[in-house]
């Protein structure tokens, strides 16, 4: 009888999802006419901000200038023109590729010319229908297998295809092992990467309080660093960064008293334990979200970015010489908690390889360290670690198993997200509310951002920056209520629905609620990908400047320094953005039925709980696709 | 004994930190300007049932009874800079008596400069009325965005027209709109069928004398370290096209340019104002 049922409704849903795409496809028809615009330009919005034409339509835009040199590209067309005031610049063109696009400032005009963004629609907007047509056939394509598929079977292979338990050992090539067990690598990397971040910092001093696009420190660390991070260490190889972070190092040197051979295991410093029940994400959590308070300064001011690198450099230190090991990074770093979090879904991971042979060796050498090397610095227990969380992939583990019993892994993405309880989660209150937040937060940290710096809101902008104290305090209490009531109220009211559809009583609503927020992980990284693309497509090319005068005083290093500003692929952005939220959706969705598989007792029971969920994927993607090109 | 010397090294640590800071705050380099936006100033222009003919003076009585709007004054920008001394006010005054408009202007300068030398500049004032709706959010650049019309008054061409007296020397420096390459060569002097050049412009490098001139009057006096310059036009436009409109009721912009020839100003060194509101009633 629900068999049947089910049945009906799947059937209904299809239909629903064909009638709904086939109106949002239908496009208005218009004659085209000839379309004027005075556009002002005045830091860092333009007035009007968004203009609207139809296809075919002669676009004649006037730009004045209200304050400073302002200028205007336009994104997909590749026009530009200059004001200041009492110079007007005028641009004329046929608006004849359609859908939305950007322009932009392009004309240093202050910390926030990156910024300074209006949006020029050219109906029909194809992309935007084409997109949310495809997320509804995704979704319902997804009901339909999840109601075929047989039994638990579809738990075990991402996509049906590859078995979520797969993986490929890449250690067992001798000069990948060699290299892990060298206790000069990852070493020589921090070092490297100490040399870049010492210029950073000096840039960030000499920068001082003027815009940043043309400084060496807000450029690497906004521009190239975030991006590489969310684009492809995390998604990728996990903690990568954190492997060659050269943060710890001061603190870490003073705790062991060598830099490079085995000194001290037990730090120099004071040695205190954190407290267990704060091993968790929760003061990551918390600390990420104070530190974006002050991102309308960071991104922007050089001196910011100073500030900030060196407060987080003063902690690492401060507590690494109070508390043991690598606390700082587990618990302060404000960058560790998303990485950790997302970590779970990327590609490779350090895992032991035979768990018999670590069962045999009782002195368990990987966690209390030996002549070869440290007693994991994370504090994780590598013979038993079955998440990337916590994982820091320093590689110590290598070198102090006498068994070469660690290996680093290839694996299905996400494989983390399945993962059985262990011991030291209860014990830390691990893999709660803490991972659920971390990432709800993260989603509305994006969308704070997308809006206030890649929206065409001046006033947004003017309160991240805080021009009026009041605006400010707006801005934050904003920030407050979107990430930690409304997204995190949206999921809670989602989970209800599930459990209610589910109909069991065994499973808690914060089981459920923790449980399918796991299915975000793909998510947020797909729109901190797609955020990312939206920096450095149009700012990219700031970097060849300041590669070749990186403290502005006039050098041209490697002949680039006269390099103007290139935004690439801007208008083709719009759809690499949407195709990176439809690759999230699509692991959302599988990986979304398999967690729900995980949560509820029986076939059936995930099956009807999966449904809300599923409206409650489809609903955000809708809205992620409206931000990018609606 | 290693908590004090870990209390110690926190302490050196953030101090350390903090003077990083507060030296580089201190020591920053591009520190960014900020732009305010100035509030505009209105000058009334009342009805006053007078007629001034000029060819008697400017008369004194008419204008005792407006009250004075003090304008300021700011540098012209050029690409070439120059030693900058500005007139820092003018005083200005209007009224119309609903045939006529008039406008009186008034600023302090040491020294009449009437006549034309080899490096000796006439004084002159002008005043310039945008055309059309759309404005220029700043004077600087003469009507950018739509046409303007300006006119100038020149101490120079004031003498000749109403004195008829004409450069004393052979030899002399004028310049002449435009300022293309005829300013290289010499032209032949035309006769002045006014004090005033009435012009339109529709940005720097386009200030042409119209076709017709003698329809703006002017003229000036110096007395007491100050000049005096009377403008006079018909309120109604000729062509619409190239002559400022005057609405009843109804505001529009102006703005006002003084030359002071004794040091220097000539061409597009001058001093301007920005846009003043004018409000005829
Ligand atoms: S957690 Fe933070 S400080 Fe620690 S290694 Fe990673 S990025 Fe560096
Ligand atoms: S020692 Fe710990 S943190 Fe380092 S790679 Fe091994 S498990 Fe990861």
């Amino acid at each position: 009888m629900i068999e049947h049922r089910l049945h009906r409704l799947k059937i209904q849903i299809t239909q629903i999802v064909v009638f709904v795409s086939c109106l949002l496809s239908l496009v208005s028809l218009g004659v085209a006419e000839d379309r004027f615009f005075e556009i002002r330009a005045k830091k860092f919005s333009y007035t009007p901000n968004i203009i609207k034409v139809n296809k075919g339509d002669v676009v004649k835009i006037r730009l004045i200038s209200e304050d400073v040199y302002h200028g205007l590209f336009l994104d997909g067309y590749g026009i530009n023109t200059l004001a200041y005031p009492g110079q007007e610049g005028a641009v004329k063109f046929v608006a004849d590729k359609t859908g939305r696009f950007s322009f932009r400032c392009s004309h240093t005009c202050g910390e926030f010319h990156p910024y300074m963004i209006g949006y020029l629609y050219v109906s029909p907007n194809r992309l935007f229908p084409l997109g949310a047509s495809g997320i509804l056939v995704f979704a319902a394509l997804s009901l339909a297998l999840s109601f075929r598929k047989s039994g638990k079977a579809a738990k075990f292979k991402l996509f049906g295809l590859v078995p979520l338990d797969w993986r490929f050992e890449l250690t067992r090539f001798k000069v990948v092992r060699n290299l892990f067990k060298n206790r000069w690598f990852p070493f020589i990397p921090i070092v490297i990467n100490l040399f870049v971040f010492t210029i950073i910092l000096l840039a960030g001093i000499l920068g001082g309080w003027g815009a940043g696009n043309y400084n060496f420190g807000v450029m690497i660390v906004w521009i190239l660093w975030w991006v590489l991070l969310m684009m492809f260490m995390v998604p990728v190889v996990g903690r990568l960064w954190c492997m060659v972070c050269p943060f710890p190092l001061i603190g870490e040197w003073m705790q062991r008293g060598k830099l490079i051979g085995v000194g001290r295991q037990k730090s120099w410093g004071l040695n205190k334990k954190w407290p267990n029940k704060w091993k968790n994400l929760w003061p990551l959590v918390i600390l990420f979200w104070i530190s974006t308070w002050f991102s309308g300064f960071f991104t922007v001011r050089p001196l910011a970015t100073f500030m900030l690198l060196g407060t987080i450099i003063v902690l690492a230190i401060v507590i690494s010489i109070v508390y043991e090991k690598r606390t700082f990074c587990i618990t302060m770093c404000p960058v560790s908690g998303f990485m950790g979090l997302y970590s779970n879904f990327s590609l490779c991971a350090v895992r032991r390889k035979d768990p018999e042979v670590c069962q045999k060796h009782t002195l368990k050498t990987c966690f209390l360290g030996n002549e070869k090397g440290y007693g994991c610095p994370w504090m994780e227990l590598p013979y038993e670690m079955n998440r990337n969380t916590y994982c820091g992939l320093c590689l110590e583990c290598f070198k102090t198993c006498p068994y070469d019993n660690m290996g680093f892994f290839l694996r299905p993405f996400g494989q983390d997200l399945f993962a059985e309880r262990r011991r030291t989660d209860d014990l830390y209150r691990r893999r709660g509310l803490d991972e659920a937040f971390k990432g709800l937060t993260m989603m509305g940290i994006f969308l704070s951002f997308f809006i206030a710096f890649q929206g065409p809101f001046g006033h947004l902008k003017d309160m991240a920056r805080a021009t009026t104290l009041g605006g400010y305090l707006a801005y934050l209490a904003e920030s407050f209520l979107v990430d930690f009531i409304f997204i995190p109220g949206l999921l809670l009211l989602f989970a209800f629905l599930s459990k209610r559809m589910s109909r069991t009583k065994e499973v808690s609503l914060k089981t459920v609620f923790v449980n399918l927020s796991y299915a975000l992980v793909p998510v947020g990284l797909a729109i901190w990908a797609g955020f990312s693309l939206g920096i450095i497509l149009p700012n990219g090319s700031y970097l060849l400047h300041i590669l070749s005068d990186p403290f502005a005083l006039g050098w041209n290093l490697f002949g680039t320094a006269n390099f103007p500003w290139t935004p690439v692929f801007t208008g083709i952005m719009p759809y690499l953005q949407v195709l990176t939220v439809m690759i999230g959706l699509l692991f959302a969705l599988d990986l979304g039925y398999k967690l729900s598989l995980q949560t509820y007792k029986t076939v059936e029971e995930s099956r009807r709980g999966w449904i809300p969920i599923l409206v409650y994927l489809v609903i955000i993607h809708l809205f992620f696709l409206k931000l990018f090109c609606g | 004994m290693k908590k004090t010397l870990v209390i110690l090294i926190i302490i050196a640590l953030l101090l350390s930190f903090t003077a990083l800071v507060y030296y580089a705050f201190r020591h920053a380099r591009g520190i960014p300007v900020t732009a305010e936006k100035i509030e505009r100033l209105t000058l009334e222009v009342p009805f006053i049932d007078r007629e001034i003919d000029l060819s008697e003076g400017i008369s004194k009585e008419p204008w005792d009874s407006i009250a004075p709007k003090e304008v300021k004054l700011m540098y012209q920008v050029m690409v070439l800079p120059w030693p900058k001394v500005v007139v820092p006010t003018v005083t200005v005054k209007a009224f119309h008596n609903g045939k006529d408009i008039y406008f009186y202007m008034s600023w302090k300068d040491d020294t009449e400069d009437r006549d034309l030398d080899v490096n000796k500049f006439s004084d002159a004032c002008a005043i310039m009325f945008p055309l059309g709706k759309e404005v220029q959010p700043s004077t600087i650049m003469m009507g950018f965005i739509g046409r303007a019309n300006i006119w100038q008054w020149k101490a120079s061409q004031d003498k000749e027209y109403w004195l008829k007296e004409g450069p004393k020397v052979k030899a002399y420096a004028d310049f002449h709109y435009p300022f293309e390459e005829t300013e290289l060569f010499p032209v032949s002097k035309t006769v002045p069928k006014s004090a005033v050049n009435d012009l339109v412009a529709i940005r720097v490098g386009t200030v042409t004398p119209k076709e017709v001139q003698g329809q703006v009057e002017g003229r000036g006096f110096w007395r007491d370290d100050h000049w005096h310059v009377v403008f006079k036009r018909a309120i109604e436009a000729i062509d619409p096209e190239v002559d400022t409109i005057f609405e009843f009721r109804k505001k529009r912009l102006s703005a006002f340019a003084v030359w002071n020839g004794a040091k220097g100003d000539r061409g597009g060194r001058k001093s301007i104002s920005d846009w003043v509101e004018l409000e005829v009633e």
